[in-house]
């Protein structure tokens, strides 16, 4: 039984108008010791439209997670006493009616540990909140889940990123940040400290966490592996003469592209800090918003030397959403922010092991790309014949996914080009009869079309498990759909061509229509 | 004033042509089923180097674990 379930037994419901007088900044003041994560979540549901408040006390004795939390911190702390534990949910129904789900915003789980002798501490143990900026304000969270809450006034659902702050007694930075990836993937959810720490062997008797003592790389690793996931890992560590040759937000963005979350750790500036550097920190990152005006992509080109063969669709991203557990849920890190000075392990979760990563793909694909404009240099159609041009001159715009079959499919059906064509339904099922069930897609598009009518060429589709051939060749190609032609590899020794009615360009990919 | 943006200037003349001799969709190279054999699309070797570097640096650090979060 979680905190989501549990049987609330109801304390206060509260009206929160701002008529009423009710002030977030003086509740929070008043009854949770001006914690300042509670103040960011409480923002939030004002900017969502909160005009109630019901509190429920959730006990041991109606909730095994919180009796099996306090269990993990009496043995952490010998002098732990006891906890008291609020259920707050955030309703935009007034005080004096009954909420039905629309009224539903959130909750969050606030945890008041008492030891002997000393001032309690607090923390949020958990909140799921929706994100109050969606698609349409250009925010692109892929990774939110569907929750359910049993509370006294019925039951509600809230879809969210599951955030998290730690206690520094039995969950640090790297566990909340995990919970949170984790809880975007696993089937549950979510994820208990008491799995994670059994997982990387902390037993709170022999060794511990808190303080100054956290995970190591090796113990997230762990974790990673003991539940059977996947992931990408990026190391920067120059006091080791480990320098990462490429940038990591492109591979970040790669993996939240792909609709997987990822934990970025860094090093904190320490003046005192020795030869083994300052303190760390690592955050979720599950999101990030698009700017369609960004001057950035041409003139990094034009005025700073930067001589790309094409334009990463990541070149358009203005921030990546992250929680931090410091500051609270769904804040935004500009994309250039956290420079390498700084940055030093990325972890990008993903559905299934891949034998290149994003960035690798990304290359492939543009190789095969100019390889198919080099054989073809023309072909009769005015948005081939642009593909090509965009191709060669290195204006290409090229957005790389991990994408599962049944997505591609679906979407390969909707497509239209701006004449009302479509796919034809033969070239759908030879996609169905022969795609994998996983694969790379790397969209290709030209900057205008891309940032402002969301729309593309067409799509180059790379196998994500096959070992890299020696030399590089067609072998790593499954298809490729591009304005009036599709490539297939059916086999070792040939490329198959088709012709297609669809001859314009088409709209990129979303989640948003899956 | 400096011509900063020789890229542009390309992408621009490479459009320019490419509007003149639009033929529509009859013209002679407008595309065909057919088939090419699997070589002719080759990789450059640019990118296998890319490749080749960022995997190397991957496999190097695997099993690196510095510090604590």
């Amino acid at each position: 039984m979680n905190f989501r379930q549990a049987q609330g037994k109801q304390i206060q419901r509260l009206d929160t108008g701002i008529e009423g007088n009710f002030f977030n900044f003086l509740f929070v003041d008043q009854h949770y010791a001006s914690n300042p994560v509670l103040r960011r979540i409480f923002s939030l549901a004002r900017k969502l439209q909160h005009h109630s408040l019901l509190i429920e006390e959730i006990t041991e004795a109606d909730c095994a997670l919180l009796a099996a939390e306090n269990k993990t911190l009496a043995v952490r702390r010998p002098d732990f006493q006891r906890s008291e534990v609020h259920r707050i949910s955030f309703l935009r129904s007034p005080v004096n009616q009954a909420p039905t789900q629309p009224d539903f915003i959130g909750y969050v789980i606030f945890k008041r540990d008492f030891f002997s002798g000393q001032p309690p501490r607090s923390h949020v143990f958990e909140s799921v909140m929706p994100p109050f900026r969606q698609a349409e304000h250009n925010n692109f969270i892929h990774c939110q889940r569907l929750y359910e809450l049993n509370t006294s006034l019925g039951k509600f659902s809230v879809s969210g990123v599951l955030y998290a702050q730690q206690n520094d007694l039995t969950s640090v930075c790297a566990h909340v940040g995990l919970r949170t990836a984790l809880a975007c993937l696993l089937p549950d959810g979510d994820i208990t400290y008491e799995r994670m720490n059994a997982l990387a062997g902390i037993d709170h008797k022999t060794r511990q966490v808190g303080g100054s003592a956290g995970l190591a790389p090796a113990d997230m690793e762990n974790i990673l592996n003991g539940l059977n996931l996947p992931f990408d890992k990026l190391i920067h560590e120059p006091s080791q003469q480990l320098l990462l040759p490429t940038e990591y937000q492109r591979d970040l963005y790669g993996c939240i592209e792909s609709g997987f979350p990822a934990l970025v750790g860094f090093e904190l500036d320490d003046p005192a800090a020795g030869a083994t550097g300052g303190p760390r920190h690592v955050i979720p990152v599950f999101g990030h918003t698009f700017n369609e005006d960004t001057w950035m992509p041409q003139a990094q080109r034009a005025y700073f030397g930067g001589a790309q063969s094409y334009f990463p669709s990541e070149n358009w991203l203005s921030t990546f959403v992250v929680h931090d557990d410091n500051f609270g849920p769904y804040l935004c890190l500009p994309r250039h922010f956290l420079k390498k000075d700084h940055f030093r392990v990325m972890y990008g979760l993903k559905s299934c092991p891949t034998t290149i990563n994003s960035l690798q793909a990304e290359a492939i694909a543009f190789a095969f790309c100019n390889a198919i404009v080099n054989g073809r240099p023309r072909a009769g159609n005015d948005w081939y014949d642009r593909f090509a041009v965009f191709t060669r001159r290195g204006w290409l715009v090229l957005r790389t996914l991990l994408i599962k079959k049944e997505n591609y499919l679906k979407h390969l059906e909707e497509i239209r080009a701006w004449d009302g064509a479509s796919l034809e339904a033969d070239m759908v099922q030879k996609f169905r009869d022969y795609l994998p069930p996983i694969f790379w897609m790397i969209e290709a598009s030209a900057p205008e079309l891309f940032n402002s009518s969301r729309r593309k060429f067409g799509e180059v589709l790379l196998p994500c498990d096959k070992p890299l051939s020696k030399p590089l060749n067609a072998s790593m190609l499954l298809a490729t759909r591009l304005p009036g032609l599709v490539y297939f590899r059916p086999g070792q020794l040939q490329i198959e061509i088709r012709p297609t009615q669809l001859k314009g360009h088409t709209p990129l990919f979303s989640f948003l229509s899956q | 004033m400096t011509n900063i943006n020789e890229s542009m200037d390309q992408l621009t003349e490479s459009l320019q042509e490419l509007t003149a001799k639009t033929c529509g969709h009859a013209c002679p190279c407008e595309a065909v089923a057919g088939k090419v054999p699997a070589n002719e699309l080759k990789v450059s070797e640019k990118v296998e180097r890319f490749v080749a570097s960022t995997r190397a640096y991957s496999d190097k650090t695997r099993n690196v674990s510095v510090g604590t979060y």
